[in-house]
């Protein structure tokens, strides 16, 4: 557990039904530039979730959701996260599809962390629809959806977030932004190495599975053990081409130059098991480690070079 | 901040679902290229909520708001945090580690995870935290797993931070916990 000590400058909120930690390495910095740093840092959290909220009824990706058959003008942060879920929908030909909030509500993920209400599943959101519904136009910067949809941006949009508070701190010589144990490490440790970032076991919590060292990379990890459903045995990493858990991997983490690629193919990956799954971290030059069922490990060629 | 000010011109076009396949073999390769443009953009156009957030929550002085939120969630009694602040508040603030005095005193703060809530009372005495301990756990999973994060809590005087990806949900119930707590133990 030697990962959970630190020194420096640590701060906490709660965005996303995740808490937030943000470390930093910075000793020859004003504690008062931090604490303004970290505020903006964390202003992009809020930024996300304010417009990608699944469950507040008034945020953006909600509004997007019940508006049907004509282009919407959209700000370029719900864009770009919607226009990344769906390049890797289309690379993963819908293992991964952002369309996936109505097949979430019915396994129970319905609830509002903010207000512990419940988000009635709206009779708009028809349960066919897939990735293939949403239109972009990337000039007019707009969402045409086909047919209601109920969108759920969460993988991509919590990356977003990372990135976009790694991006306010990279002036300092090394930070780590840590949201529900998707990390980005940014600069170098206070003893100016690469940031040696642990990988949670699948099976046995107390432990890692390995470490691997990072600088300016994020490393994300989806796993089943991470949120069991309210009801029933599933996991919340569902499959959207049957809508029911996916079994093969257990535990995908996922090195990449960034938390929004990092966040969504660990998602993909997840779904589409470990050999389909490496293959696609490969074809993307990206590296990662995928756990299956019997503890097995299957890593892309690269991950040795973060070994240490 | 200082770059352009347009929303990005990539012309990727209308994409029906027979175009967007026909793209597809090319596409390889371009999710990090599309993420870094997207990040460089979207931050280039700036934050439109920076009130909620800038400055607000000094290290030192948090906020009414924070102590809301943690009463809030105190008066929710543990089975679940019931923040009453809006998304565009900034979320629940912060703790820190660093040169934080805390009120003396009993405090408790609630954690929820998607399948059940956690609560944490912190005991402040001559200033420090002298125990963080999970005072009612709902989680599906073993709070036992989170005992090295209560030790954490006490030598490092605040939230712990982690360099682990793949959180387990009662250490982030834990975490999200401590975080109400302390707020109130700053006020």
């Amino acid at each position: 557990m030697r990962q959970e000590l630190s020194r420096g400058y640590v701060q906490t909120r709660v965005f996303m039904d995740t808490p937030v930690v943000i470390e930093l390495a910075a000793p020859r910095h004003a504690e008062e530039e931090l604490a303004e740093l970290t505020d903006r840092a964390f202003g992009w959290f809020a930024e996300v979730e304010q417009r990608c909220s699944r469950f507040d009824e008034g945020s953006e990706l909600r509004r997007l959701s019940r508006h049907v058959g004509d282009p919407m003008r959209v700000s370029a942060l719900l864009f770009s996260a919607l226009e990344l879920s769906l390049e890797v929908a289309h690379l993963t030909r819908g293992a991964f599809d952002p369309t996936i909030g109505r097949a979430m509500e019915q396994c129970g993920f319905n609830t509002n962390y903010l207000t512990g209400e419940r988000v009635a599943a709206p009779s708009y959101a028809e349960p066919s629809g897939t990735y293939r519904d949403i239109l972009l136009d990337g000039d007019a910067s707009t969402v045409t959806l086909l047919r209601p949809l109920l969108l759920d941006l969460g993988a991509v949009a919590k990356g977003l977030a990372i990135d976009l508070a790694a991006r306010e701190l990279r002036s300092l010589p090394g930070f780590v932004i840590n949201a529900g144990g998707d990390i980005f490490a940014g600069g170098y440790d206070p003893d100016g190495e690469p940031w040696r970032i642990g990988v949670r076991h699948p099976r046995r919590h107390a432990e890692l599975l390995t470490s691997v060292c990072v600088t300016n990379a994020a490393v994300c990890t989806s796993g089943d053990y991470e949120r069991p459903q309210a009801a029933g045995s599933g996991h919340h990493i569902l499959n959207p081409a049957c809508g029911t858990a996916a079994g093969a991997a257990i535990s995908v983490t996922v090195i990449a130059p960034s938390a929004m690629v990092a966040d969504a193919l660990s998602t993909a990956v997840f779904v589409l098991g470990p050999e389909a799954g490496v293959d696609l971290l490969h074809r993307q030059g990206v590296d990662g480690l995928i756990v299956d069922a019997d503890l097995n490990v299957v890593a892309t060629r690269g991950v040795e070079r973060y070994r240490s | 901040m200082s770059d352009s000010r347009r929303p990005r011109q990539k012309n990727i076009g209308v994409r029906p679902a027979s175009r967007s396949r026909a793209r597809r073999g090319k596409l390889s390769g371009s999710i990090i290229a599309i993420s870094s443009a997207a990040i460089v953009s979207v931050y280039a156009l700036g934050r439109t909520n920076t009130s909620a957030v800038s400055g607000q929550f000094a290290v030192e002085a948090p906020t009414a708001a924070a102590t809301s939120v943690a009463r809030s969630a105190q008066a929710a009694g543990g089975a679940r945090a019931t923040p009453t602040v809006a998304p565009t508040n900034g979320g629940t603030p912060s703790s820190a580690t660093t040169s934080t005095t805390f009120k003396d005193g009993t405090y408790t703060g609630s954690g929820m995870s998607r399948h059940g809530g956690m609560q944490v009372t912190v005991v402040v005495k001559n200033g420090k935290i002298t125990s963080a301990n999970v005072t009612s756990c709902g989680t599906r999973y073993p709070c036992s797993d989170i005992n090295p994060l209560i030790s954490a809590a006490v030598s490092k005087q605040g939230v712990p931070a982690s360099r682990v990806s793949g959180a387990t949900d009662s250490s982030q119930a834990y975490r999200q916990a401590l975080t109400n707590a302390l707020n109130q133990a700053k006020a």
